[in-house]
């Protein structure tokens, strides 16, 4: 059997995680959480995600912005897809869109997820980014 | 008729000139000295007073001068016979009217009396139209100075220039703004007053032909935003005179029109925040992630049951900010806050937390303090929400200290704690709604940023002010002023 590809989520609000966690777990994923930006970097590099999806409102607007410029500047982690999760064009009433291609193109970021968000929309998202690594239908769960 | 007194010490002179006047048809007194003369005159107006010069009392001068003294409207003629010049200028210095000199005809003296009547007359519609002139001069001058307080007092600032473009009025909030003394804009042409402070815009709003009666427009001055109008003032025949220029303050109007949306921005993200996390929530059991088995779930719904519970809190505390936002002022007839009683029963509501984390309390209220013009409500909902924060961001084994002092004539309430504070830069944004402190220390605090706001507002309606201070990792201190009931 395949390794269980590794998402790792970055968002302050602990339920969200908890319930991202039994969520891609059911799905076949290894899921790590981080609830803070402090010492992510570090965290990022010693589990080696497949995926990092991360939320733009942690304790500043932009330290999403600047954690996953940081991620990419890792030479190992040029490749890894990244999701924004945000809720910033409400929350600062910045005209987001016209910046999202700016700052996508600045981070390179894979993709922009408008918050809230359900798990079933981010797995769309997350089995599109690793295409043939994405673990197949719920096999595990027993309907 | 008029009225005549005649003074002389000559029984058969007096006489006489009674005799000719009361065949005329005058009203005419008599006195033969100059006391009795007096004594008449303060008994009753009288229009003419015929004076002997030599009098056995005092002489003619002396009692001219008397009766200068008491204001009469009395006209005065001399009767002498020894007149001469020096006499004359004396008498005249007294405010004389006539001289008839001894001896002298009927028909002279009747010619006399006449030719004073009519003077008295003259004097008289002098003085009734001098009074009315007068009155005339006094209410304009009020109604000119009504206007003028009433200009003054104005909060819109207000600009008056003439036909030249010289300012003619400025009150104190125009020369406030233009930071120049009202004497100094008197005269002063206003291109120069207006350009020198780049409302060139304005000066151009003035200068504009046309007799268009008002017009308006938005003006920017420093970081102030006026709402100006200038309408033209005719004189009676129609010609322009001049134009007043108002400038009103629509600052905080727009700063509250621009607010809004960002209120209902941040409420948004308020909302959605929890929604997003109540639904991954219950996504877990919908999409049966964790098998079968109902029990595995029970911790995820329960998660998702108190975040419903705080967005249930957020709307009661959105309520009460709109609630008193819609009644602005406090209730009048509320009675005031006991301030012991309050502090009490906020300390008993806290008792457990407070225990629970081992702070130590001391509360401190001055024996002469007994109530606040606050109602008794507000005070607690103001002492629970201080008090409930220095517990959320105090310390195990802190402590917490409640003052109320009168202090000037103020009552003074203060909440320290021993807490973990608040950085500086975000001490002016402390009573702002739905500002929390992003840190790594208040991460696990609940909160949703409405307490100190409402207390805020609370305070501000009924006159009061709320200051913080704090030092980071050191502790906070709220104080409260209000006024005493």
């Amino acid at each position: 059997m395949a390794k269980s590809p590794k998402i790792l989520f970055v968002d302050d609000d602990r339920d969200f995680l908890a319930a991202q966690v039994a969520f891609f777990g059911g799905r076949g994923y290894e899921v790590v959480t981080l609830d803070r930006v402090d010492g992510a970097l570090e965290r990022i590099s010693q589990e080696r995600p497949d995926i990092i999806v991360l939320d733009l409102m942690m304790e500043h607007y932009d330290s999403g912005f600047m954690l996953g410029r940081r991620i990419r500047q890792d030479p190992a982690m040029i490749e890894v897809p990244i999701l924004m999760l945000s809720g910033v064009a409400a929350a600062t009433g910045h005209k987001f869109a016209a910046e999202a291609a700016a700052l996508k193109d600045w981070i390179k970021l894979d993709a922009f997820l408008d918050k809230p968000v359900t798990g079933r929309q981010l797995l769309k998202v997350v089995e599109e980014k690793l295409g043939a690594r994405a673990p197949a239908a719920p096999a595990t769960v027993v309907g | 008729m008029p009225s005549i007194l005649v003074i002389d010490d000559e029984y058969g002179v007096r006489s006489g000139i009674r005799q000719i006047l009361e065949l005329e048809g005058y009203t005419v007194e008599v006195a033969a000295t100059g006391r009795e003369a007096l004594d008449l005159l303060d008994a009753r107006p009288f229009d003419i007073a015929l004076i002997d010069y030599q009098l056995p009392d005092l002489d003619g001068l002396t009692l001219l001068a008397s009766m200068r003294s008491r204001k009469l409207a009395t006209m005065t003629c001399m009767i002498t016979a020894y007149a001469n010049i020096d006499t004359a200028i004396a008498a005249t210095r007294q405010g004389i009217d006539f001289f008839l000199p001894k001896p002298f005809s009927p028909d002279d003296l009747l010619g006399v009396i006449e030719t004073l009547s009519r003077h008295k007359q003259l004097k008289e519609e002098a003085e009734k139209l001098r009074k009315e002139n007068e009155a005339s001069l006094l209410a304009l001058a009020t109604e000119k100075s009504q206007t003028s307080s009433l200009v003054a007092s104005l909060r819109d600032a207000v600009l008056v220039i003439n036909r030249e473009r010289e300012v003619v009025l400025a009150n104190h909030a125009m020369s406030a703004l233009l930071g120049r003394e009202p004497k100094d804009l008197l005269r002063a042409p206003v291109d120069e007053v207006l350009g020198a402070m780049s409302m060139s815009g304005l000066a151009a709003l003035l200068s504009a032909q046309g007799d268009e009666e008002r017009k308006l427009a938005e003006v920017t001055i420093g970081e102030r935003i006026f709402f100006a109008s200038v309408v033209a003032f005719h004189g009676e025949q129609g010609a322009a005179l001049g134009r007043i220029l108002t400038l009103a303050d629509v600052t905080d109007m727009r700063r509250m029109a621009m607010e809004k949306p960002r209120f209902i921005r941040t409420m948004v993200h308020e909302f959605r925040s929890p929604l997003g996390a109540i639904r991954s929530l219950i996504e877990v059991a919908t999409e049966k992630s964790l098998g079968a088995d109902l029990a595995p779930y029970l911790p995820f719904l329960e998660r998702a049951d108190k975040r419903i519970d705080k967005m249930v809190e957020l709307i009661g505390e959105l309520l009460s900010l709109s609630r008193i936002d819609l009644e602005r002022t406090a209730n009048a007839s509320d009675p005031p806050a006991d301030i012991s009683s309050a502090v009490s029963a906020t300390m008993d509501l806290y008792r457990e937390k407070l225990a629970a984390r081992k702070i130590d309390v001391s509360v401190d209220i001055a024996p002469d303090l007994a109530h606040a013009r606050i109602g008794d409500d507000d005070l607690k909902t103001i002492l629970s929400n201080l008090v409930g924060n220095a517990v959320k961001y105090g310390r195990d084994d802190g402590t917490l200290r409640l003052r109320a002092a009168l202090r000037e004539g103020k009552v003074l309430i203060e909440v320290a704690d021993s807490g973990i504070g608040i950085r500086s830069e975000n001490l002016p944004h402390l009573f702002q709604e739905f500002f929390r402190e992003k840190r790594s220390e208040t991460r696990d605090i609940d909160g949703n940023g409405l307490g100190l706001a409402i207390v805020k507002r609370l305070v501000e309606r009924v006159g009061g002010q709320i200051e913080a201070e704090s030092t980071l990792g050191v502790g906070s201190l709220f104080r409260v002023i209000l006024c005493p009931a």
